[in-house]
């Protein structure tokens, strides 16, 4: 199984998305040739057990989409499939394009095809694309790349997610405005306590989030637990809902107090949800908290590590400044409470039980 | 790649590279006054700001450290470009 991944010389690192090809591929048959397609043995169950994983999956096929979709109702499975690109443009531009709308980075995107010229030309074209041949798709399920370390409520309701992403996408391009878009999507922000229950939904997002992550540090499920347990340590999680969906836990900060200051040991947010308001809200919760415990700052000792950049420009944007270290490796951000606390979004309603 | 350009020049190179990062019509929709990014911008959302300012970057041979990316620093394309030539003639100098 791995052998795949070791021979194209890829990176068997966790992969978030597979996009898959149709003719040959998910079914035995030509649809352009007037096939009737017959699903490969065992490929709806392959399909189901990576989506139970919380892993996307999309499809780049070359057919008319009018005539193929119509098949996949028919299985059972065109629910499983988010920003399916199935036309007759070329299937690179498609993997890119889904990887944008997804969030998703190229390094985690996989392409399964039983063409040798489509996975020579995405390999020539997307050297971080994982490439499968479509004749081991059975393997999928074994191979490391698709078994994520934790299964959280969020990772089996991620596909629900992005379509409710696709429908409030499709809302924002009906209104006249983005403020009024946003008024009318109900974001509702809670912020508290994390707890012994947050545990896997912690262990996943330090694990999978990349570019709203303040220092790249991996933290072990055990460093986890002592840190939730030990006197003078915090972890904070935010939650967030609108008229589209339930997005679940979608950041959190590891704080530890240090006399009349909390010092920042980690922060992960879902930049799937930023558009909602959730860096500004989030830091607001967090202002407040540390308000509340009777310090005056908040640091954030961000760590650039070429993925995380976008955490500085939503910690920026919220008025705070950062000086860079004398070695050049940290960025550390201040964050004077109460002043510099800001008002939520107007369009979050709010609900903190702390 | 353009080496040091003028005010008017990098406000012209970032409003196209704006307007082709937002789905925009043209460049000339884009007033300099207006903010780059948020709801009042010309893109709102954060994800296209970076993949437009590395763009930004690269056309106008510039880096922009990660501690210059303030509220302050995207409150205009006209403050942005003269960031972008102060820091072409100065390396070092602060958003």
């Amino acid at each position: 199984m791995l052998g795949i991944a070791m021979k194209l010389g890829r990176s068997t690192g966790l992969r978030k998305c597979v996009v898959w090809d149709l003719d040959e591929t998910i079914w035995s048959g030509r649809l352009l040739d007037g096939d009737q397609p017959i699903p490969r043995p065992g490929i709806v169950g392959v399909l189901r057990e990576l989506d139970r994983r919380g892993i996307l999956q999309s499809i780049a096929s070359t057919n008319e989409h009018d005539t193929a979709w119509p098949h996949l109702v028919r299985l059972g499975i065109a629910d499983l499939f988010v920003f399916p690109e199935i036309h007759m443009g070329n299937k690179v531009d498609s993997i890119r394009r889904i990887s944008e709308r997804l969030f998703i980075r190229l390094p985690e995107v996989a392409f399964v095809d039983d063409d040798p010229f489509e996975r020579a030309a995405v390999e020539s074209a997307l050297s971080d694309v994982l490439v499968i041949p479509a004749q081991r798709y059975e393997d999928l399920p074994r191979m490391a790349a698709f078994t994520p370390g934790v299964s959280t409520r969020e990772s089996r309701r991620r596909r629900e997610m992005l379509q409710a992403e696709a429908r409030r996408q499709e809302a924002l391009e009906q209104a006249t405005s983005l403020e009024e878009f946003l008024r009318s999507c109900d974001v509702r922000f809670e912020g508290r306590q994390a707890t012994q229950g947050d545990l896997e939904r912690l262990c996943e997002m330090m694990m999978r989030i990349n570019r709203m992550n303040m220092t790249g540090k991996e933290w072990s499920r055990d460093g986890i637990v002592s840190f939730l347990t030990r006197p003078g340590h915090f972890i904070l999680v935010a939650s967030l809902q609108d008229r589209f969906g339930d997005y679940g836990t979608v950041a959190s900060a590891m704080l530890r107090r240090s006399d009349d200051a909390m010092l920042a040991e980690g922060m992960w947010m879902s930049c799937r949800v930023g558009k909602r308001g959730l860096p500004a809200s989030f830091l607001s919760f967090l202002g407040s908290f540390c308000h509340r415990s009777g310090v005056r700052k908040t640091v954030f000792p961000y760590r650039p590590n070429g993925k995380n950049r976008l955490l500085a420009f939503h910690l920026g944007q919220y008025g705070l400044r950062g000086r860079r270290s004398p070695d050049g490796e940290e960025i550390r951000y201040t964050y004077l409470v109460p002043e510099a606390i800001r008002p939520y979004p107007p369009w979050v309603s709010v609900q903190c039980p702390l | 790649m353009q080496n040091e350009c003028t005010l008017q020049g990098a406000i012209d190179t970032i409003r196209q590279i704006l307007a082709r990062h937002a789905g925009a019509a043209g460049a000339v929709c884009i007033d300099p006054e207006s903010p780059v990014f948020g709801p009042r911008g010309p893109i709102a959302d954060s994800l296209r700001i970076l993949d437009a300012l590395m763009e930004i970057e690269n056309r106008l041979n510039v880096e922009i450290p990660d501690e210059d990316l303030t509220e302050k620093l995207f409150s205009s394309v006209r403050g942005l470009a003269e960031y972008v030539v102060r820091r072409q003639q100065a390396p070092d100098v602060d958003a």
